[in-house]
């Protein structure tokens, strides 16, 4: 009999990983006005535990985060909107567990979905707050990739850390 | 514990508290539905809902300085929308001396729309926050058949929260107290702050582990077998179906008015 996805123990370390990474989303080196922040590494729990539990497990997970930072710092604009910029985007990072051999690529790929996601419900919706003379794909762009950046160089950072110590494949 | 991350529940007496969750969930979310699609500029319709809200809080028995006090959460957000004044084009209502910007009349009507939406929105969800508890909230999300591992995690995760962001920032406070500047002595270099909040991590992510192995223990030690199992009944009663359809009702009515 095939053991079932969602065992106890892995409940239990989604459980823990998207509190780490929910406390941590506390820690904001600095925010923008219309959502999103550069944190203490907030993504790093759930990516860790993508690469950890694979990319099924992960898009769960980081799709669970999405809805907690939704609960924690609404921005309601519009339904699709919502979607987008919660669920979808945060879930998107979990592609990461997809690349477990590659645990780099992984960062990459689950941050850069999480970036197109943002991109697009930006072009889409808030499109019109750009400058005048602004594309709003160029606005967008720049906007997201303000915060998503830094992000991403810090995950990389703590994620070559925990594969240095080999902190990944414990208690496995 | 020391981060405040408490329930946002207030406990009254009032015939809000005591409708049904799934009830108060479905009217938030049509609400806030309802503003979205409302067109740009239909101010009676925007007073209308305001007024709903107005007749909720009361009921509640909340008071205003309570929901208004927590809607200013929406106000940094609204910086984002400052320029669509002077970027929208239409008819000239004003110019700024000195910078030759233009205020258009639509930028002003989108903007002021734009605020009231966002505005009203936080107002429904702070009140839903504020008179359902989070486990009858959850309980609601699982009546309209959630994934019960959605429900379960997010149900488990609430209880953990507290303790983890109490250990991180615990670990902040230790990382600023070694990272001290001492009079005469240059600051620590970012290689030894990266160092040292690279360990950090590192034993951050090692207790988590460690603390997922004990929750693991004590959900197999309490028999768990991935169904969480609550106290919690509702019924829905009269009073909840009334509050429903008269929701509906006043929600629906005036955007069919205003696309006659």
């Amino acid at each position: 009999m095939s053991k079932p996805i969602f065992q106890t123990k892995v409940i239990a370390e989604i459980v823990v990983f998207v509190a780490l990474s929910t406390a941590l989303s506390f820690i904001k080196l600095f925010s923008l006005p219309q959502g999103g922040s550069v944190t203490a590494g907030s993504m790093v729990p759930i990516l860790w535990l993508s690469l950890r539990r694979g990319g099924k497990i992960g898009i769960f997970a980081c799709a669970i985060y999405g809805l907690i930072q939704l609960f924690v710092e609404p921005f309601l604009f519009h339904p699709a909107q919502v979607l987008l910029d919660y669920p979808i985007a945060f879930g998107v990072i979990g592609l990461a567990g997809f690349f477990q051999k590659r645990p780099f690529v992984g960062v990459n790929v689950g941050i850069l979905g999480r970036f197109v996601a943002h991109f697009v419900s930006g072009v889409v919706f808030f499109g019109e707050y750009a400058p005048e003379g602004m594309s709003p794909i160029v606005y967008s762009a720049i906007y997201n990739g303000g915060y998503i950046l830094p992000e991403l160089a810090v995950s990389i950072y703590i994620t070559y850390l925990l594969v240095e110590t080999g902190t990944l494949k414990i208690f496995l | 514990m020391h981060y405040d991350l408490t329930d946002q529940y207030h406990h009254r007496s009032s015939p809000i508290h005591h409708l049904d969750p799934r009830v108060k969930v479905v009217v938030t979310f049509l609400y806030i539905l309802a503003l979205s699609i409302t067109p740009e500029g239909t101010w009676w319709i925007f007073g209308f809902f305001l007024a709903l809200i107005l007749v909720a809080v009361w009921l509640t028995h909340l008071g205003l300085v309570f929901t208004i006090r927590r809607s200013f959460i929406v106000l940094p957000f609204l910086l984002a929308a400052v320029a669509v004044p002077f970027t929208t084009p239409g008819s000239i209502l004003l110019r700024v001396p000195g910078l030759g910007w233009t205020v258009s009349e639509p930028g002003v009507v989108r903007f002021v729309s734009i605020l009231i939406r966002s505005w009203l929105a936080v107002q429904a969800a702070i009140l839903l926050t504020a008179t359902t508890r989070f486990p009858d909230l959850l309980w609601a999300l699982g009546a309209f058949r959630f994934p019960k591992p959605l429900v379960s995690t997010i149900s488990f995760m609430y209880r953990y929260l507290f303790v983890l962001v109490d250990e991180a920032l615990r670990m902040m406070r230790a990382r600023a107290a070694r990272s001290a500047q001492v009079p005469g002595r240059s600051r620590p270099s970012i290689r030894w702050q990266g160092r040292v909040a690279g360990s950090m991590v590192g034993s951050l992510f090692l207790r988590a582990l460690a603390r997922s192995e004990r929750v693991y223990a004590a959900m197999l030690a309490r028999g768990y077998d991935g169904h969480m199992r609550s106290l919690i009944r509702f019924r829905m009663t009269n009073l909840d179906w009334l509050i429903f359809v008269l929701a509906v009702l006043f929600l629906v009515t005036p955007l069919i008015l205003s696309l006659r």
